[in-house]
């Protein structure tokens, strides 16, 4: 194993901790047809898939037949949706947090408002720390005007501070490195 | 909003807040101190060097408001952000609505925001006609019940669980089983999913404006941020113009330090970065000062600006946990509150909160940007006492205590009256029903006749035990005006520790009260007069005793301000350090004896209360049970919370009684866990409140000054 190996492998365990930390489930899978299979075996109705990610992964030769991509008009027709699949634009180690990148609405209500959200994330984009996040953060706002550091499934202690997991994002996360 | 007095006594009645609060505090620490801990490890720096750097961060901003607020609107306006600057509430209000008239909207959903609860948002609105929604689950639970948020982080920590499912029952026409927390929290979701798609605005707040990309960042849990931000096809955020911050890499050291201090999360689920509208969308962005540049001009509130709004201060406040955030604070509770409420709302509106505060300091050590909360309060509380004046009793009972004659002559006429009532350290005091209010929960101490600076064995001369690095220094003992009249027997014990250790100890006759009661009520005209006194008598000698860290506390950290304008004395005060030192820490340093020096063979358990100041302004840490277990070998049991206030709070425990009994039920209650029954600490107005409390609650306790404890065991006094 060369050294930037060892150091990949660390960054992931470190990952790997934080999304579990904050309630997420963590997975690998080999390539994005893994992925894929993953996130539907979580539910019977078709995977919600934006139309960006739908268009790559066809691209890649992945069977998006199934996949139930939100119309750019009503896209809160897939509002409460069993699973939705999002990619992400980089991971950070040192709190297990996946960036995404959702410029419009279409994309956006993917990740706001399927019960339970698959985030695939390239094992090659995860960074190490919130300052080489910032880093590219830095470089890509401006061309980034919704962007979101996700960090587990949306929850609350509102009441009596009692944690429930699943407010008004997803009630289940699975974080998924890639390759 | 009701007046203060209500809101005070609504709070102090409803033991579901205390109950509530009791608990969140304490589960807080925990998890707050393991994601500190965790995060030093990670950044290899303490948590003071991150928070320095952060409010070091936040300063530059502070000292050039107008220079970062052009730079932020720059960036933003080159995203096609709409900026609007807000000079006051009125003006954001009339803002917001106006954009509402101009795009028909009738109904806005709303994000958490604290600055829309600052400028009274949705009363505005409504009257506009225009209906906004609350969307945060606790924000919501509150507007169903017509009531507000009592905690920056957590707004309805004051509700209990039967409440909220009879509201969320009532808005939502169904049932719920109050132990079914999950359900009624799910419910949010499809009972506010018609307000979102009805709202033709969504408005939230902003925890930091990075100015070098004009990015508002939004930091949330529950997810119904983003949607409010992106569902409406008008997404206004509002912030004040302090939540500036110069870059990215800012943000970051915010990001590490806020969600730690709020929830005891590393991260919280959303951290959203804002940069520019989208597709469809229009952003604006209201930018609001509403007294924020008047307090950036002041340098003893501008570092108030600093604040993130996380909520630690009261998460850790011994009064905020006795009557929450409707009483401690006015919109913006907790200890930050007592401070910008009087820029936000009016000093008239942070009169009755500030004096809740018992100055004991805990908020300052835990405010992830180091704002010097207590000595801020303190200059509200001036401020008050400038513009309204104090109320009369306190009035003339610091007229009258500036009088060393006139204090000698009432304490020995109490102590001579009270001698039938008298029953060993305390005084059984008719339970008349007008005293009750001050009585019932604390038995008053007994007073003796005779103070200490009258008594003969204060000058006696005693063989040194073992020659120490304090050996031949002269030493002048302050008494403190209250030990000295009411336990008269501990400067007495301390002057014999001081004596045994070497000493060459001096007591000018002439001494009296440091100023800390005047200083503690803000009567600056009064806490001068009798610090000048105190620093004159302080000169010809090496160093300065007390037994009371209270008045170290006062003379380190309450003179500087205080003097601020008097060149001449501020400069005396400040060679106060290094010079003024509390018992405890002198016997702990220069005069430290060998080990078991004051041992006495077997000896019971003791359990050390330690003075919340000692802790919270003096570094003490654990020297006062390192002390007692170095010099005696006794077992020191350890006590839950030992840093936490015991309520004394000087005049607190007479303006606000109910207030100081509740707090000091909370230490009576770890005190009698310990299963131990001799209390010691090194401050002599705990003591006294300690062992009333004991009393009049039939609790098993012995409680003692330290250098009681330790005098007795002195070779002579066996």
């Amino acid at each position: 194993m060369t050294s930037a190996d060892g150091t990949m492998t660390d960054r992931v365990a470190r990952f790997r901790e934080g999304v579990e930390l904050a309630s997420a489930r963590y997975a690998e899978a080999l390539d994005w047809a893994g992925v894929v299979d993953l996130a539907r075996g979580l539910g019977d109705e078709p995977l919600v898939v934006g139309a960006a990610l739908a268009g790559e992964l066809a691209a890649d030769g992945v069977a998006i037949d199934e996949f139930r991509v939100p119309d750019a008009k009503s896209p809160l027709e897939v509002a409460d949706a069993a699973v939705g699949l999002v990619r992400g634009t980089l991971g950070v180690a040192e709190t297990g947090s996946v960036l995404l990148l959702e410029a419009n609405l279409q994309e956006r209500v993917v990740s706001m408002l399927c019960q339970t959200l698959v985030q695939g994330i390239p094992r090659e984009l995860i960074v190490d720390s919130l300052d080489d996040f910032a880093g590219w953060m830095q470089a890509h706002a401006v061309d980034s005007p919704y962007a979101t550091l996700t960090t587990g499934p949306s929850r609350t202690a509102d009441i009596e501070r009692e944690l429930t997991i699943g407010v008004q994002g997803p009630r289940e996360l699975v974080v998924v490195v890639v390759g | 909003m009701r007046p203060f007095r209500e809101r005070y006594r609504t709070a102090l009645n409803d033991h579901n807040v205390r109950d509530g609060l009791l608990a969140f505090q304490r589960s807080w620490r925990e998890t707050r101190d393991e994601r500190m801990d965790e995060l030093e490890q990670i950044m290899g720096a303490s948590f003071d060097e991150l928070r320095s750097e952060l409010a070091s961060v936040k300063d530059g901003v502070i000292a050039d408001l107008d220079g970062h607020v052009a730079r932020f609107r720059a960036a933003a306006e080159a995203n096609g952000i709409v900026v609007y600057e807000a000079s006051s509430a009125e003006d954001a209000n009339r803002y917001i609505a106006g954009l509402c008239r101009a795009r028909g909207v009738d109904a806005v959903i709303k994000g958490k925001s604290m600055v829309s609860e600052e400028i009274e948002l949705n009363d505005f609105l409504a009257e506009e006609g225009v209906t906004a929604v609350e969307s945060d689950l606790g924000e919501w639970i509150l507007q169903l019940e017509h009531d507000h948020p009592s905690h920056l982080v957590m707004p309805a920590i004051h509700r209990r669980r039967d409440q909220v499912a009879q509201t969320l029952g009532k808005a939502l026409g169904t049932h719920f089983d109050p132990d079914d927390i999950p359900g009624m929290v799910h419910s949010a979701r499809a009972g506010l999913r018609e307000a979102f798609l009805r709202a033709g605005l969504g408005l939230t707040g902003a925890n930091a404006l990075i100015a070098e990309s004009g990015t508002a960042m939004v930091i949330t849990n529950e997810g119904n941020g983003r949607l409010t931000a992106s569902l409406p096809p008008v997404h206004v955020v509002t912030a004040g113009i302090e939540k500036i911050v110069p870059t990215f890499q800012d943000a970051i050291r915010q990001i590490r330090l806020l969600p730690r201090s709020a929830t005891g999360q590393p991260i919280t689920s959303y951290t959203t970065f804002v940069s520019g509208p989208t597709e469809g969308h229009d952003l604006h962005i209201v930018l609001l000062d509403n007294g924020r540049r008047a307090m950036a001009s002041e340098p003893q509130f501008a570092s108030a600006l600093r604040c993130v709004r996380c909520g630690a201060c009261a998460n850790v406040c011994p009064p905020y946990q006795i009557v929450g955030g409707h009483g401690f604070g006015h919109i913006y509770p907790g200890a930050i509150g007592l401070v910008t409420t009087s820029f936000h709302h009016g000093l008239e509106a942070a009169a009755g909160p500030q004096s809740l505060c018992v100055s004991c300091g805990a908020c300052a050590t835990v405010c992830p940007v180091a704002i010097p909360l207590p000595q801020q309060i303190l200059g509200v509380r001036r401020r008050v006492a400038q513009e309204r004046g104090l109320p009369l009793w306190q009035r003339l009972t610091l007229r009258a205590w500036r009088s060393r004659r006139a204090v000698d002559l009432s304490f020995r006429a109490i102590g001579l009256l009270s001698r039938p009532l008298r029953r060993g350290a305390v005084t059984r005091v008719p339970r008349l029903p007008w005293l009750t209010r001050w009585i019932g929960w604390r038995t008053p101490p007994s007073i003796d006749a005779t103070p200490a600076h009258a008594r003969a064995d204060l000058r006696a001369a005693r063989p040194a035990l073992a020659a120490t690095q304090a050996t031949g220094r002269r030493v002048l003992l302050h008494l403190q005006c209250l030990a000295d009249r009411v336990t008269p027997q501990t400067p007495v014990a301390a002057a014999a520790l001081l004596r045994a250790a070497g000493v060459d100890v001096v007591i000018p006759a002439q001494q009296h009260c440091c100023g800390l009661p005047a200083i503690d009520a803000g009567d600056v005209a009064a806490a001068r007069r009798m610090a000048r006194d105190t620093l004159r008598a302080f000169d010809g000698v090496d160093d300065v005793v007390t037994p009371a860290p209270s008045c170290v506390v006062a003379m380190l950290h309450g003179y500087q301000e205080m003097f601020a304008d008097e060149p001449e004395w501020a400069d005396r005060a400040t060679r106060l350090t290094g010079r003024v030192h509390d018992l405890v820490s002198y016997l702990s340093g220069p005069a430290r004896l060998p080990a078991g020096a004051l041992a006495q063979g077997a000896a019971a358990a003791v359990v050390v209360h330690r003075f919340c100041q000692s802790g919270n302004f003096l570094d003490a840490g654990s020297q006062l049970e390192d002390l007692v277990a170095h010099l005696c070998e006794v077992e020191v049991s350890p006590l839950f919370e030992a840093d936490t206030c015991c309520g004394f709070g000087g005049m607190t425990s007479l303006g606000n009684p109910e207030l100081s009994a509740g707090i000091l039920e909370r230490k009576l209650s770890a005190l009698a866990d310990t299963g131990v029954r001799t209390v010691l600490t090194g401050n002599p107005g705990c003591a006294i409140h300690l062992r009333g409390g004991a009393d009049a609650a039939g609790r098993a306790l012995d409680v003692e000054h330290v250098a009681d404890y330790l005098a007795r065991r002195l070779p002579h006094a066996r």
